[in-house]
């Protein structure tokens, strides 16, 4: 079985403004994909309308022999305005229900993600409150472009809503921004070439908040997902707060064990374009938080151009590490996706 | 054979107080600390990297609070139970040499007694150092 946990549907432009509604829609809104400014070629590997169409989206599973797919849209990061993020979220989560994850052409295979906006945390319960009821949708989307790091105390009522529903909260960068793209510690980059290698660096900075703020302490049931940061960029910068966290704790006390532990227990990473050429993936195993194989969930990018396959995903590791990467974890990490999959296998 | 190592009278030490003796067994040192009235001896090396553990400050820690599991909070607690070392501040535990956060590392700690002038006389010719008064009770490490 193969489980893809990172595809990127393409929601129709017109229908999506219309949806939006006034007056956020009294000038149409920037398509939901692709890069604002930078990108000195197309983000998408097919036609927009193969991105946009289930039919092509499961031909494209097919012909990858992958089994299942969670779809998560890219909104375009972080918004300003609240309720037009709202908004916007609100659009995206229905046409996602309706125009994908109801699909006859997605036979079931569809699996969907919760968008919702973090600038206004009441504005996201309620937006996760719609559609926690509908078990197609397993997890929860946030920008890796966001107001404040994730650590902070304003977000944990969306994380432990997430936990009470067994949602896993994947944060993704949707690499193309309504605002500026993501400045680094020391300012804006200048090439894509900058913001795309070192889109890691938000998602390392979200989670590294989190374990140190204890929010797998008080949550020990949430899950996080890394959507743009693999295991070995995680662990080059996460190992810096095992070693001295012993001292640090004066501070953070509600930390009892050393960070990169909560990798193993808390954390996943989608497979990533590095994981492709380091010579860290070589090897199934490692020492720091875990095995490779353990924390890494395959995804697919598709349909973005640094899209992957199965067949090209860690081709060196044995079968057994293998199946973990392309199925087990997801299994193991996803309770909804697990739940329904096996109720499909007794069926 | 454990050598007996006089550190001084009682009345020196009041509660809160602490000292570093260098017997000639243990170069390093050994700290000696008075909390709340009772006595306790550990090895002046930190197991984490060998710095001067018994220079360091001794104080409190902190504690997470744990009432309203949403909400973080944090406290002082265990005010002038713990040793912090001056080169790293891993905080240990004065009364057992164990680490605040779980680790299976531990600083030595050596028995301390506190002896009566009688009993001293008649250790007298045992101990390493003669001891500065015999009028009142002596604090006694076995080394």
């Amino acid at each position: 079985m193969i489980i893809d946990c990172a595809v990127h549907p393409v929601l129709e432009h017109d229908e999506l403004n219309r949806r939006i509604g006034p007056p956020f829609n009294l000038r149409p809104l920037p398509s939901l994909f692709g890069d604002k400014y930078q990108a000195p070629f197309d983000q998408l590997s097919v036609s927009v309308e193969d991105a946009g169409s289930p039919a092509a989206v499961a031909r494209f599973m097919r012909d990858a022999r992958i089994d299942y797919a969670v779809l998560s849209p890219t909104t375009r990061g972080y918004w300003p305005n609240p309720q037009q993020a709202d908004a916007v979220m609100r659009s995206v989560n229905s046409m996602l229900a309706e125009r994908w994850l109801s699909a006859v052409e997605g036979e079931g295979r569809f699996f969907g993600s919760i968008r919702v906006a973090p600038n206004d945390t009441d504005l996201a319960l309620r937006e996760i409150d719609r559609w926690a009821g509908d078990e197609r949708f397993v997890q929860l989307v946030v920008p890796a472009r966001a107001l404040a790091v994730y650590g902070d105390q304003r977000f944990f009522p969306i994380w432990r809503k997430a936990a009470e529903l067994g949602l896993p909260v994947f944060v993704h960068d949707d690499m193309g921004t309504i605002v500026e793209p993501p400045p680094s510690q020391v300012g804006f980059q200048s090439f894509f070439a900058e913001a795309h290698a070192l889109r890691p660096l938000s998602s390392i900075v979200h989670v590294a908040t989190m374990i140190t703020a204890g929010v797998f302490d008080r949550l020990p049931d949430l899950r996080v997902i890394l959507g743009d940061v693999s295991v070995h960029s995680a662990r080059s910068l996460l190992i810096r707060t095992d070693k001295d966290w012993q001292t640090e704790r004066l501070e953070v006390p509600w930390v009892t064990k050393d960070p990169t532990l909560y990798m193993e227990t808390n954390v996943r990473f989608i497979s990533q374009a590095d994981d492709e050429i380091s010579p860290h993936s070589i090897s199934a195993s490692d020492t720091v938080g875990g095995e490779n194989s353990a924390l890494v969930m395959f995804g697919s990018r598709h349909p973005y151009w640094d899209d992957t396959t199965p067949a090209r995903t860690f081709p060196t590791w044995n079968d057994e590490a293998r199946a973990r990467c392309l199925a087990g974890n997801a299994l193991d990490f996803y309770p909804r996706l697990a739940a329904r999959i096996s109720a499909e296998a007794t069926a | 054979m454990a050598t007996r190592y006089v550190v001084g009278p009682v009345s020196s030490y009041p509660p809160g107080s602490s000292t570093i003796v260098y017997p000639d067994k243990v170069k390093s040192g050994i700290g000696v600390f008075n909390v709340g009235g009772e006595f306790y001896a550990l090895k002046n090396t930190c197991p984490h990297m060998g710095g001067p553990l018994c220079k360091g400050r001794v104080r409190g820690t902190t504690e997470a609070c744990a009432k309203d599991d949403e909400r973080l909070g944090i406290q002082w607690v265990r005010d002038g139970e713990i040793i912090a070392c001056p080169w790293h501040h891993w905080e240990f535990e004065i009364r057992t040499g164990r680490t605040i956060f779980s680790s299976r590392q531990r600083v030595r700690s050596y028995p301390v007694t506190v002896e009566a002038p009688e009993t001293m006389e008649r250790l007298k010719k045992g101990v390493e150092t003669v001891p500065v008064s015999v009028e009142d009770a002596q604090i006694i490490l076995e080394i």
